[in-house]
């Protein structure tokens, strides 16, 4: 389905082209909302209130740009803004790590369905074992796939330090997999 | 052959040819130095081993590097990332093949890597579940009723196209009417009725009152709006001298801005200016022109 045509309906209001647009981008939103919360309750609510401040907003986005960042950088503020919101009780990034995956269960389908390979698990393991900025990198760049200089920008960080940073927190996760599991072919 | 020629023989790793042989016999030094090239050679052999001479072999890269240089998988881990990326060719790819062969860890991470970009882009999307479209519409339903304004639309068509325009126009229609000639403060406020009573007082003859009518209420109108008129002109004064003033201190601080300072001084000045006028306008008072006795 053509974005532009997306969007040009769901700003005159046509909740059929609105609907489909949720249903089309819930997964990413909610993606990075989960990676960011870790919590499936808190990933679902934060995701929605991203979704209302996207509706809002809405009529500021540009044609000329990009959708999909510019959705997740929305997304991205919503998880910050959520997270300074909940700064009384420790996020759940900071938690320590046990021994098993800081992943739901087999009981909390869709998070389950999402990591059923062995080296998914791996990978999410070795993320708590990063540190913050690091795991934050891996999720924009390479997990969420969002250019450098659009990292740089919602970040509000250097471009030089963005990609030292992205680089270095590539490292930091493959060698934390290889400790933890070998290539876990 | 001569002794240089012996020597590229030997660095090319060539078998010693007749003629080699026979510059060995008659030359001690490369003689000598072929002993030693032949030493060398056998420091490897192609026995069971040979795996252990090769662990010995890193351990020793390993030291020199430590007591050198210092370890190079630090410096090594850009160049990797490079290589797994595809980025990096050439001779600075062959550097890091030759680092990768030598160091098991380098190795490892360059192998998880490769497996993880595929793995991380995989992971961008995690399906909500159904209830969550219907949560997520529920929240944004009731906002449906403020429909985005459509950018590319001109705002006159927009207002047109509302439902009450009918009844803003007419309201406003009915608000322009009550502020000519119905407002205490309008000067038209007596000419309707004037026109009532001519039409009361005139006998029915509908062409000559229309005439009587337009001849009290139209000159009375001429008069009004010719008294008016320099309170408008002033009033017109005042607005452009606004103009002018939002005008030149828009240029002031550009110029300032700018670092020109004598161009920021001269518009300065023309504010001045602009502010003057704005005053002689709002403070003037008009001689009233003498009213001339109206006919009934």
């Amino acid at each position: 389905m053509e974005i532009a045509e997306l969007l040009q309906r769901c700003r005159r209001g046509d909740q059929l082209a609105w609907e489909a647009l949720v249903r089309q981008y819930q997964s990413r939103v909610y993606g990075l909302a989960w990676h960011y919360m870790r919590n499936q309750e808190e990933a679902r609510d934060v995701a929605q209130e991203a979704f209302v401040r996207i509706y809002t907003k809405l009529s500021s986005f540009k044609e000329s740009e990009a959708f999909l960042p510019w959705l997740l950088r929305l997304t991205h503020n919503v998880c910050i803004d959520h997270i300074r919101r909940a700064k009384a009780r420790p996020p759940a990034s900071d938690l320590p790590v046990g021994e098993g995956p800081e992943l739901p269960d087999s009981g909390m389908s869709p998070e389950g369905h999402a990591m059923a390979s062995s080296r998914q698990r791996l990978l999410y393991r070795a993320l708590d074992r990063l540190s913050a900025p690091y795991r934050e990198m891996i999720l924009l760049k390479d997990i969420q796939g969002l250019q450098l200089e659009e990292i740089a920008s919602m970040l509000d960080l250097p471009l030089g330090t963005v990609k030292s940073r992205s680089n270095r927190a590539r490292l930091e996760l493959a060698r934390a997999v290889t400790r933890m599991g070998g290539a876990a072919s | 052959m001569t002794c240089r020629e012996f020597e590229q023989r030997l660095d090319a790793g060539a078998p010693l040819s007749d003629e080699a042989a026979r510059h060995v016999d008659s030359c001690a030094a490369c003689r000598e130095l072929e002993e030693i090239a032949r030493v060398s050679q056998s420091v490897a052999p192609p026995t069971s081993d040979a795996l252990d001479m090769l662990d010995m072999l890193d351990m020793l890269t390993r030291d020199v590097m430590a007591r050198t240089t210092g370890s190079v998988c630090e410096a090594a881990g850009d160049r990797i990332i490079d290589m797994v990326d595809g980025v990096l060719d050439g001779f600075e790819r062959d550097l890091v093949v030759s680092h990768l062969k030598g160091c098991p860890s380098c190795d490892a991470t360059a192998a998880a890597l490769g497996w993880m970009r595929s793995e991380l882009s995989s992971m961008a999307a995690i399906d909500p579940g159904e209830e969550f479209t219907a949560a997520v519409l529920r929240a944004t339903r009731p906002m449906q009723a403020v429909q985005h304004a459509e950018p590319h639309e001109p705002w006159w068509l927009r207002l047109w196209e509302r439902p009450r325009f009918t009844w803003e126009a007419a309201y406003v229609g009915a608000m322009v009417l009550w502020l000519l000639f119905g407002a205490a403060f309008s000067p038209f406020r007596d000419v309707p009725g004037r026109a009532l009573e001519i039409a009361r007082s005139s006998p029915v003859q509908p062409a000559s009152m229309g005439r009587e009518i337009w001849q009290a209420t139209g000159g009375a109108l001429m008069e009004k709006t010719r008294t008016s008129t320099p309170g408008l002109n002033r009033l017109k004064e005042v607005g452009e001298a606004s103009s002018s003033l939002a005008s030149h201190g828009t240029q002031a601080l550009g110029s300032a801005i700018r670092g020109d300072l004598s161009g920021s001084a001269v518009r300065l000045k023309d504010m001045g200016g602009d502010l003057k006028r704005i005053y002689d306008g709002l403070t003037r008072r008009e001689t009233q022109p003498a009213t001339k006795p109206q006919e009934a």
